[in-house]
């Protein structure tokens, strides 16, 4: 992200201490027009809904990662006490414990590491290869577009989580598994996306410019579209860890991600569900909201990084 | 028109035979002998792995594979008992003649699994659409129209918790409260008639009724501020019919297309949430199928939803030509 702001950035700092021979310029630098980036920061600073989600996902991503410092107890440990199984929440235990004697809490917030680390790799993976294939489909055109575009349809052919049980199939049920299938199932939405912004691009005056001063097509297209082509890729990229935090946890659900004991939130709620109807309510409820919560402040934050950076990218959902 | 239509479905022909290569390959890619993988931890011998591997055409190359796969090959002597001399003619039908081989799990031909699966998860997915379709679209409509007021504010937030919510988890929370605790809805897994469709499909529809609402909502405000609404309206039709007639007729293109995609990937089974309530369907079949490692099932099961996909999709394309002549496609 700041390699981008960092680009198209093109407001010069304003000199501090301006000296009667600047005078002319500094008039003229109080008259710039503020910068695209001014735009984007403005609004989103008024978008109060996408503020306080960034700042809960922030919150969320903070617990988990200080799992190891906060957490009542380890997440694995099986109490020797007996009254400790499935017991509802308490002091001892604010979200109660499993059928296995152990912390929920503890669990939850242990859990959520590897849910969101899933989801972010596998939201990295899938924009550079999707950030590629769009390009290189955009750009060239002919028959590279062609084959591309006929692989992104057969992907997409399969609903994002099918495509994921289909790779985890092939490759076998763990949780690295699952990352790269949750991937692959990414591609689709980002290459499209790319494809359509590097094709409205690719034809303006300053790619035919930089063509003329000599550049090379991958020159042009690592320096010019893709930092062009960035922020909508930021925008979907950010929705799509939403996306993909509900495929992970699916699959480790369904018994094909995270394997036991390690906690990972679909996997507890996989395991709650066979209490459920004996009224151990906690057990499911709790990993749940967390997936819950965490997944609606993606997508409000993401919502709100769309209206700042194109309010025309509301079309798109 | 004419053009579009047989290229579009020339499209179709090329994705389709391209899925059936990636499904095909399924089997190939596992890493180490798929033979002994679905065998699994049985004790089968040598020679037993030696039958499989013939019953299911492993010993032959792997482009002849493919068009025994894909054709059949009861046209041509195969070896049946391992003497490396072709003695009979092979049993498979092909895939392109509704033969996709027998499940290794359920010992019956997958075919027959999928036709028996199929109407439940076919009677789930339109119990699914009878429910989001006009609640999404009603929902999207008062939003547009009465925007920036407290109904536009509800179905926006209304919408942001359906898109976020998990739906196996709404689906195990429905469970709770209206299965056990109120006991409205009994039984509320399987599929013994309408009343176990009611909790899936409400699970299934949450995130729907979302997308469709926003969708909607979008597209209306697009629409409601062009000319041809001022036109309308400045003639003195009736409101109702400025909305329903003129501008719901427009807006809702893409919510149409949006509509089929979804009603495309729900037909190939609904792989979550048919699980969570037990659902004889096609999602809850793929899943037993990926657990016991039987490829011959999954391949099945995966090549009918995609076809199926395509076909609707090719379907609602066409169908747009034909109805909207202002859409030109290349």
């Amino acid at each position: 992200m700041m390699t981008a702001q960092d680009h198209t950035q093109r407001t010069p700092t304003p000199n501090p201490v301006p000296t009667v021979s600047d005078s002319a310029v500094a008039s003229l630098n109080r008259h710039k027009p503020h910068g695209h980036w001014y735009f984007v920061r403005r609004q989103f600073l008024r978008d109060r809904a996408a503020i306080i989600a960034g700042i809960v996902l922030l919150l969320i991503l903070m617990l988990t990662a200080l799992a190891p410092l906060i957490a009542p107890y380890d997440p694995v440990f099986q109490s020797e006490n007996s009254e400790d199984r499935l017991a509802p929440p308490s002091l001892a235990h604010l979200m109660g414990t499993d059928d296995l004697r152990r912390d929920i809490l503890s669990r939850v917030l242990y859990g959520g590491q590897t849910t969101l680390r899933v989801a972010i790799v596998s939201v990295i993976g899938a924009v550079v290869l999707g950030l590629v294939l769009g390009m290189v489909s955009g750009y060239f055109g002919g028959s590279s577009d062609e084959i591309i575009s006929r692989f992104i349809d057969i992907l997409m052919t399969l609903p994002g989580i099918l495509l994921a049980i289909v790779i985890i199939a092939i490759l076998g049920p763990g949780l690295n598994n699952a990352m790269i299938a949750v991937a692959v199932s990414g591609i689709p939405t980002i290459s499209r996306l790319v494809r359509g912004d590097t094709l409205v691009e690719k034809n303006k005056v300053y790619i035919e410019a930089s063509r003329a001063m000599g550049s090379s097509d991958w020159h042009i297209m690592a320096v010019h579209v893709a930092p062009n082509v960035i922020q909508s890729v930021i925008v979907v990229a950010t929705l799509q860890v939403a996306t993909a935090i509900q495929i992970a946890a699916g699959l480790s659900f369904l018994g094909l991600g995270q394997q036991p004991p390690n906690p990972e939130w679909g996997a507890m709620l996989s395991n709650g569900r066979n209490y459920m109807s004996s009224g151990k309510w906690w057990m499911t409820v709790f990993p749940g909201l967390a997936i819950f919560i965490t997944v609606m402040a993606i997508n409000l934050l993401g919502d709100g990084l769309r209206d700042a950076f194109d309010p025309r990218l509301r079309n798109l959902d | 028109m004419k053009t579009f239509i047989i290229r579009r479905f020339a499209t179709a022909i090329l994705v389709l035979f391209g899925v059936s290569i990636l499904v095909f390959m399924m089997i190939h890619l596992v890493p180490g002998d798929p033979v002994l993988i679905m065998l699994q931890q049985s004790t089968a011998g040598p020679e037993a792995v030696a039958q499989v591997r013939r019953d299911l055409g492993l010993d032959q190359p792997l482009p002849l594979q493919y068009v025994y796969w894909l054709i059949g090959n009861n046209f041509v002597k195969v070896d049946t008992d391992g003497d490396g001399v072709p003695d009979a003619y092979g049993t498979h039908l092909g895939i392109l003649r509704g033969d996709f081989g027998r499940s290794l799990f359920k010992k019956a031909q997958v075919a027959d699994i999928i036709t028996d699966k199929f109407p439940h998860t076919l009677k789930l997915t339109l119990a699914v659409m009878l429910i989001s379709i006009p609640l999404g679209i009603f929902a999207g409509v008062v939003a547009a129209v009465k925007r920036e007021t407290f109904l536009d504010y509800a179905t926006t937030v209304g919408a942001l918790v359906g898109v976020s919510i998990p739906s196996f988890w709404l689906g195990l929370i429905l469970m709770f409260v209206f299965g056990v605790q109120l006991a409205w809805v009994r039984p509320f897994i399987g599929d013994k008639g309408l009343v176990t469709l009611i909790l899936p499909a409400i699970t299934l529809a949450a995130p729907f009724v979302a997308v469709i609402a926003r969708l909607t909502r979008s597209s209306m405000l697009n629409v409601l501020s062009e000319d041809y609404i001022r036109t309308a309206r400045a003639k003195g039709v009736r409101e109702r019919y400025v909305l329903y007639g003129h501008a719901l007729r427009n807006a809702i293109i893409p919510v149409v297309t949006m509509i089929g995609l979804q009603f495309g990937y729900l037909l190939g089974g609904a792989v979550i949430v048919e699980t969570v309530f037990v659902y004889p369907g096609l999602g809850n079949e793929v899943v037993t199928a990926i657990l016991n490692r039987d490829f011959p099932m999954v391949q099945g099961i995966v090549l009918f939803s995609a076809t199926l996909f395509v076909f609707i999709n090719l379907a609602t394309d066409v169908v747009y030509t034909i109805v909207d002549p202002r859409i030109q496609y290349g």
